[in-house]
């Protein structure tokens, strides 16, 4: 049991998973983005992907035994510390996913009061 | 059974739904062997380690707050400006008139609900305690987990909870546009001093006294929180911009 956990704990091991794990969520992600016609249901797959890549990012940044980057009481050095840079990098990221799905769901709300529809096929057809 | 067997088979299986389940799953495994070679031999030594050991330099017992703030705050100033443009597209989106025939069937079909007694009470409880806690989140972003974006968001969702509440609460958007554009100066202004003098000669350098001795009291780090501050200040303002546009729109 015991050599069970330490084998999960490898660096290698424990990144292998992480990555089945949100690669998946990622390819679900497209799948909803190419399957489905509904606007939000476009909009919810496009917020999934990007999750999934934030979720991929952050599960990379660190191994096991790595604390968070800040100090606190009994940590007086960055050592050990897991990666600070992609951390940084995903929090902006989650801000903008937020500001691009809030801005793709007013256009669908917007649209849907023009034309009555939430299908992406319809706006396709539409010339005018 | 019998009738199942009279539906000829690629009316039972759909054809598209098959082959999109069939490219999601060559995808993944395409990145996954991509992938999955590269996490064999990781790379141990990155940039953040670099960064890591000269952190003490800013004197934020944040490493995430001193990448953000000071190593990568040109990115954080681009970020609050991606920010800014998604608000004002969905202020420009929902602003514009509305068609005379729609306007009317609006009205009709969705006056809301008045909202109950538990939300008024709730919300008046909550509103104070929230904002509180947001603004702790902002101040406290060099030392502990939290900054300008988390914090900033938190005062915007006690905005909306109060919009919620009380039909006749409105944000003012000139009010909150001074808010933003007074902030977003404010770190173009400090990022600018900072190139302006010599000592720091850099965009955004921390031109302000950082001794490491203070490391992990409120007052430390120099600019970081002052920068911090300011990005909670804007990106609360732009949140409950886009929040108060949705709720004038719905």
């Amino acid at each position: 049991m015991l050599e069970l956990l330490d084998w999960l704990d490898r660096p290698s091991v424990l990144h292998g998973l992480h990555l089945v794990g949100s690669l998946t969520l990622f390819v679900i992600g497209l799948y909803g983005l190419l399957g489905k016609r509904h606007l939000l249901k476009i909009l919810m797959s496009l917020a999934l992907m990007e999750l999934a890549v934030n979720l991929l990012f952050i599960a990379l940044a660190t191994t096991s035994g790595e604390t968070a980057p800040i100090l606190s009481d009994g940590l007086t050095a960055f050592t050990g510390m897991a990666d600070p840079v992609p951390q940084a990098l995903i929090l902006t990221a989650i801000v903008i996913g937020m500001a691009v799905l809030a801005l793709g769901v007013s256009l669908a709300i917007r649209y849907h009061r023009l034309s009555a529809s939430a299908d992406i096929r319809a706006l396709a057809d539409a010339q005018d | 059974m019998s009738q199942r067997q009279r539906v000829p088979l690629r009316k039972r299986v759909r054809v598209k739904t098959l082959l999109l389940t069939l490219l999601s799953a060559w995808l993944l495994a395409l990145f996954l062997t991509l992938l999955l070679g590269q996490a064999r031999d990781w790379p141990t030594a990155t940039v953040g380690d670099a960064l890591l050991t000269r952190n003490a330099e800013t004197a934020s017992a944040n490493a995430v707050t001193s990448v953000v703030v000071s190593y990568r705050g040109f990115d954080t100033l681009g970020e609050v400006t991606v920010l800014f443009l998604a608000a004002t597209g969905i202020g420009l989106l929902f602003s514009a008139p509305r068609p005379r025939s729609e306007l009317s069937a609006a009205e009709s079909e969705s006056t809301p609900a008045p909202p109950n007694e538990m939300m008024i009470t709730g919300v008046r409880l909550l509103f104070p305690v929230l904002v509180l806690f947001g603004v702790y989140i902002v101040l406290h972003g060099h030392l502990s987990p939290g900054g300008g974006f988390q914090g900033g968001v938190v005062i915007a969702t006690a905005f909306l909870l109060r919009m919620l509440a009380d039909p006749n609460f409105r944000l003012d958007h000139v009010r909150l546009g001074w808010l933003e554009a007074l902030s977003g100066s404010g770190f173009v202004l400090l990022g600018l001093i900072g190139l302006i003098l010599t000592t720091t000669a850099t965009f955004l350098g921390n031109f302000l006294p950082h001794p490491v001795a203070s490391l992990g009291q409120l007052v430390s780090a120099g600019v970081i929180p002052l920068i911090y501050a300011l990005v909670g200040v804007k990106v609360g303002a732009e949140v409950g911009a886009i929040f108060q546009d949705m709720r004038e729109a719905a």
